[in-house]
């Protein structure tokens, strides 16, 4: 049988000063109805231009060319503009990364959703509405004819990822294209959406590319995956195959650079990637691959077979057949450093913002409620939850950013800060040399040595070149930019260092870098680290111990094995049953429906209770207290009492 | 042994002179920084920014020399007497165009003409009275009537010549400074051929164009009135270059009142938010919720009141003028600060919130510091590209604002003034059209100049072109 959607041979050229871009070439994929086809890859790898290149919506610049670009029987490239838009939401749907975008904030969710109805299979009015109400319940929207008439405003980051996926549905398309359609969600919401996915798969028969960098994501969704690296796919193989044993060297350090497989050193690929106007002679990932040897640097390599459906581009296939059978070399993990003494005690914290409604009404925004914390030196304590728990707001509050409402925090030796964003967080006007130092001129610190000298020390323990001192912060990546951060950090010389989510905007080879180097300062330094995270692979490569929030408070905490092998709170064992795992079958139904309830006006008793499978009449109205459950390991849960 | 002249300084002179020290200032600062020395060298790469920095330092030279103000000294009736200085208020300018100045005629004539624009009665020496173009002053006893357009090509022939001969000398000059590294002869070689790294072809053409413009213009002043005279004889050309004073004054003086208020305000609002912002809000809702041309309006008339009531504070003409100009400034910079406050104020609750502002703050690096440090060189650019876009709009306001007759003193010479002249001229029969064009044509190239270099600005400090 024929694939829906044929791809052979396909190239995206941009003129660029000096040169032409290729961000996609010679792209080859088929994907039949009912498939998903997976493209996993780094950022600038070329996944979402393969996308729009796919739809033909690319950037006017560019110019696309393709051997065969064939949806359904019909070849994408002969077609003029005008019935193009017709196969655009019509056959062929896509949605996008960050729903808050792709939704029109103006346009109530009905207007949204019928205009798709209308374009492609002619509905209107009452009609419309209906199949618009129809096609909300499909996508799990409780209350659809409600929802209808609601604005994206209104809707929470879920509800918003569903309305896109009706929009998208609404042409009834063959294929289905899902760029990152779960990146800006929490693992709850991400399992959630996955599952919805599959299903209105299964019921309509639907093919779907979906783009991603997850490896986790790609293990539970796809029939088949595409590894794409610099704007070329190198390996292309049935999902089990691939994961029983990726075979280019690229896919197998994407696998060694994943947290949380108890590997210790994670693989960091080094060299970055060539950008798109670079040409090479040979394969793209030779300057970087381990494995590289002098024909790699020369000639291009051309397909290969390893078994069956699993391809590779890669010289390896063919002058060394064993290489498949090898093993990924695994390292000897770290020993854990020494604990003594607590460095960082909160008390009863609590930050409440008062937030102005009308003109006259408050509102009280618990966003830290009552939290006790404990941080050894030389440990780390990572502090996990869903976005809107309160995390970062602790961070700041015992950082001493946000005034807290009650409680106290006493730190022994100074508290400093490492962000989520590196591109937000380092001023783009000023020298690197000036940021590093600008803590210690604050403080009143004497710069011992030199300047020179201080800010050649602090580069030199985050490994960047000593002369980074004098360049501006736009000449770095931003795994380099997040090394900066650190380095700023340490150079008041802190004792405890709160890192907020700083991995959650880098690739998950640059990830290992930075996790690499945190752990290596902690064995070096004694640093004491209070490590926010979303991601819990994250918490067992770094944390010591773990405390999880559900909504401004700590609900269970004790060490990390502990609590990830043995966890006692509801909440915590289906946080840890919503990760995608890299081996084993999809789940059927979602570990924990329904989103986190405001905090502003939490549930009473329990607050986890509406949401909480196990929830008996006394969560309603008692509150639950802190029950050990283990040595240093505790639960608030009533069923725990 | 006294001076020759009394030097005077006007208050908007004294402040054009603070306004050029801080730009050089600012100049060599930037030089100093590579930061922002990398999106001015990507200005000064552009050949339309180099035609629009030479129309704009043309400009900015005659407004400069404008403003050296003296009175020169009477002859001694009584030798031995101290010396008297004259009331008329004269400016280097003048001292070097007194051709324009010196033969003022009866009334209109047209560019380049040999007589009047209108008929006069003149008495015949038989007694008779009949109605003639008489012969300008000017042109007594340069060639006569027949010969005047022979005449007219030969000065322009010599002007052009003598302007390409002065020009020569200045890239001969350039080649010799620029030159010193490889010699000045392949420096000017790599130069014709495009290669000297910055538009140095566009340079020379556009100072030829100026300096063969003003040869020109000097071998014809003494004969003629190059853009004829306006109604009470005066040289239009004069008028014109007079006029560029004013209009730079306006654009410039009203930026000195603007820039500050808006940039305190402005991020002050931004930043500390609360009340602050509150307050700073309601000012500018407040002032914007008033037609400004009102505003303008009530205040030129307050201080023609005043000036009208302190005569003996301004004891020239020229002074009573440029407080009337100076008090314009002022007011048009407190009605135009609040666009750029509130630009200002937008992009520093941006900022405000950025990850390292909140750095700063967890080192504990005070308001005043990280204001100066964090915010007020990310705002930058804002305050640079408006103040340049800026300055084209208050040229023409001044314009507008004389035309309704509530600008500038209608004794100071300004393109407002002329073209409220100019609305009478249009209506005769036949036109008086030269003051009209002279003022537009001017006034046009200033604005236009400037427009231009914004935009070559704007694009040059425009972050997603990985400026500034």
């Amino acid at each position: 049988m024929a694939a829906l959607l044929q791809v052979e041979d396909l190239n995206v050229s941009i003129p660029v000063p000096g040169g032409l871009a290729r961000p996609v070439a010679g792209m080859a994929l088929h994907i039949g109805a009912g498939e998903t086809y997976a493209l996993v890859g780094e950022s600038g790898s070329g996944k979402s231009m393969t996308a729009l290149a796919l739809m033909r919506l690319l950037p006017a610049a560019a110019r696309l060319r393709a051997a065969r670009l064939v949806l359904q029987g019909e070849d994408l490239l002969a077609l003029p503009e005008r019935s193009m838009r017709r196969v655009r939401g019509g056959r062929m749907a896509m949605i996008f990364q960050e729903p808050m975008l792709a939704l029109n904030p103006v346009l109530s969710v009905e207007r949204q959703i019928v205009e798709g109805l209308a374009l492609h299979r002619g509905l209107s009015g009452a009609a419309a509405r209906a199949a618009a109400a129809d096609l909300l319940a499909q996508v799990g929207i409780a209350d659809a004819r409600r929802r209808l008439d609601s604005y994206p405003f209104e809707l929470s980051g879920g509800m918003r990822q569903r309305v896109l996926l009706a929009m998208a549905l609404a042409g009834d398309p063959a294929l289905l294209i899902a760029d990152e359609p779960t990146t800006a969600l929490d693992v709850t919401l991400q399992d959630q959406v996955l599952g919805l996915l599959r299903r209105l798969q299964g019921a309509r028969g639907m093919a779907m590319l979906l783009i991603t960098h997850d490896l986790g994501v790609v293990a539970e969704q796809a029939h088949h995956v595409g590894v794409m690296y610099a704007g070329e796919l190198v390996e292309s193989a049935p999902r089990s195959a691939f994961f029983a044993a990726p075979f280019h060297p690229y896919s197998r350090q994407l696998f060694l650079a994943l947290p949380g497989q108890g590997r210790g050193r994670l693989a960091q690929i080094a060299g970055h990637i060539p950008r798109p106007e670079e040409t090479l002679p040979g394969c793209r990932y030779a300057p970087r691959c381990p494995r590289a040897f002098e024909r790699c640097r020369q000639e291009a390599p051309q397909w290969r077979v390893v078994h069956g459906e699993h391809r590779v581009r890669c010289h390896l296939a063919q002058s060394d057949p064993g290489y498949a059978l090898a093993p990924p070399s695994t390292q000897a993990a770290a020993a854990p450093s020494a604990a003594s003494g607590t460095v960082l005690r909160a008390r009863g914290l609590k930050v409440h913002f008062a937030l102005r409604r009308g003109l006259f009404g408050r509102r009280l925004l618990r966003a830290v409620d009552g939290l006790d914390l404990e941080l050894a030196a030389g440990r780390t304590l990572a502090l996990v939850g869903e976005s809107g728990c309160g995390k970062t707001t602790v961070g700041r509050a015992l950082l001493g950013l946000t005034r807290p409402t009650a409680g106290t925090v006493e730190a022994r030796g100074g508290v400093q800060m490492v962000f989520q964003d590196p591109y937000a967080s380092l001023n783009p006007r000023m020298r690197i040399a000036s940021t590093l130092l600008e803590g210690m001129e604050a403080r009143g610190l004497a710069p011992r040595g030199g300047r020179a000298d201080v800010v050649a020390g602090l580069l030199a323990q985050v490994g960047l070149p000593h002369d980074a001192g004098e360049r501006f912060p736009h000449e770095f990546s931003g795994g380099q930019r997040q090394r900066i951060a650190i380095a700023r950090a340490l150079a008041v010389r802190p004792r405890i260092l709160i890192c907020d989510e700083p991995t959650s905007a880098l690739d998950v080879s640059v990830q290992a870098q930075i996790v690499n180097l945190l752990k290596a300062l902690q064995a070096e330094t004694g640093l004491a680290y209070l490590f926010i995270t979303h991601n819990l692979a994250l918490v067992s490569e770094l944390g010591h111990g773990v405390a999880v929030m559900y909504l401004g408070r700590i609900v269970e905490q004790g060490p990390a094995r502990e609590v990830l092998e043995r966890p006692r709170h509801p909440y915590t064992r289906a946080l840890l049953a919503a990760v995608p795992r890299l081996h084993g079958e999809a789940r059927a139904v979602a570990v924990l429906p329904g989103e986190p309830p405001s905090p502003l006006a939490p549930p009473t008793g329990c607050a986890f209770h509406p949401r909480c499978p196990q929830a008996q009449a006394a969560c309603r109205v008692r509150e639950p207290a802190a029950v050990p459950v283990g040595p240093e390991h505790w639960a608030a849960c009533l069923l725990l009492e | 042994m006294s001076l020759p002249f009394r030097p005077v300084v006007l208050w908007t002179d004294a402040l054009l002179f603070v306004l050029l020290t801080v730009l050089a200032a600012l100049a060599f600062w930037t030089a100093r920084n590579p930061q922002w020395r990398r999106p001015w060298a990507r200005v000064g790469q552009s050949p339309l920014a180099v035609v629009c920095l030479g129309v704009l330092g043309a400009y900015a030279l005659i407004a400069v020399l404008d403003s050296l103000h003296y009175c020169p000294r009477l002859p001694q009736a009584v030798p031995g007497q101290p010396a008297q200085y004259s009331d008329t208020v004269r400016s280097v300018f003048d001292a070097l165009t007194p051709d324009l100045w010196r033969v003022q005629e009866e009334t209109y004539s047209a560019p380049l003409a040999a007589h009047l624009f209108v008929r006069q009665p003149q008495t015949l020496p038989d007694g008779q009275v009949v109605r003639v173009y008489p012969r300008l002053r000017i042109a007594a006893g340069s060639a006569p009537p027949g010969q005047r357009w022979g005449d007219i090509a030969r000065r322009t022939l010599s002007g052009a010549a003598a302007g390409l001969a002065v020009g020569a000398l200045c890239v001969g000059l350039l080649a010799w400074r620029c030159g010193r590294v490889r010699g000045a002869r392949a420096w000017l070689a790599a130069a014709a051929c495009g290669q000297a790294g910055w538009p140095v072809r566009t340079l020379a053409a556009t100072l030829a164009v100026m300096f063969v413009l003003v040869g020109v213009i000097a071998a014809l002043a003494p004969a003629y009135h190059v853009l004829g005279t306006d109604k009470v004889g005066q040289d239009v050309l004069y008028l014109t270059l007079k006029s560029i004073r004013t209009g730079l004054l306006i654009g410039t003086l009203t930026t000195l009142v603007t820039l500050p208020l808006a940039v305190l305000l402005g991020i002050a609002a931004g930043y500390f938010g609360g009340w602050v912002d509150d307050a700073i809000q309601y000012v500018y809702t407040v002032l914007n919720s008033i037609p400004a041309v009102l505003l303008i309006a009530a205040a030129v008339l307050m201080a023609q009141v005043y000036i009208e009531t302190h005569v003996r504070m301004f004891d020239t003409n020229a002074a009573r003028a440029d407080f009337r100009l100076l008090f314009l400034c002022l007011i048009l910079g407190m009605t135009s600060w609040t666009t750029l406050a509130r630009l200002l104020r937008g992009e520093t609750l941006k900022i405000r919130a950025l990850e390292y502002i909140e750095a700063a703050r967890a080192f504990g690096v005070g308001h005043g510091r990280i204001l100066l440090r964090h915010v007020l060189p990310n705002v930058f650019h804002i305050v640079l590209i408006s103040t340049v876009m800026d300055f084209s709009g208050l040229v023409l306001a001044e314009a507008v604002l004389s035309y309704v007759g509530v600008g500038v003193d209608p004794l100071t010479y300004s393109w407002g003034n002329m073209i409220n002249a100019a609305r009478l001229e249009l209506a005769r029969e036949p036109v008086v059209w030269w003051q009209l064009v002279a003022a537009f044509v001017f006034m046009s190239t200033l604005v236009l100049a400037a427009n231009l270099l914004a935009d070559v600005v704007r694009e040059a400090f425009d972050p997603r072109r990985g400026g500034a």
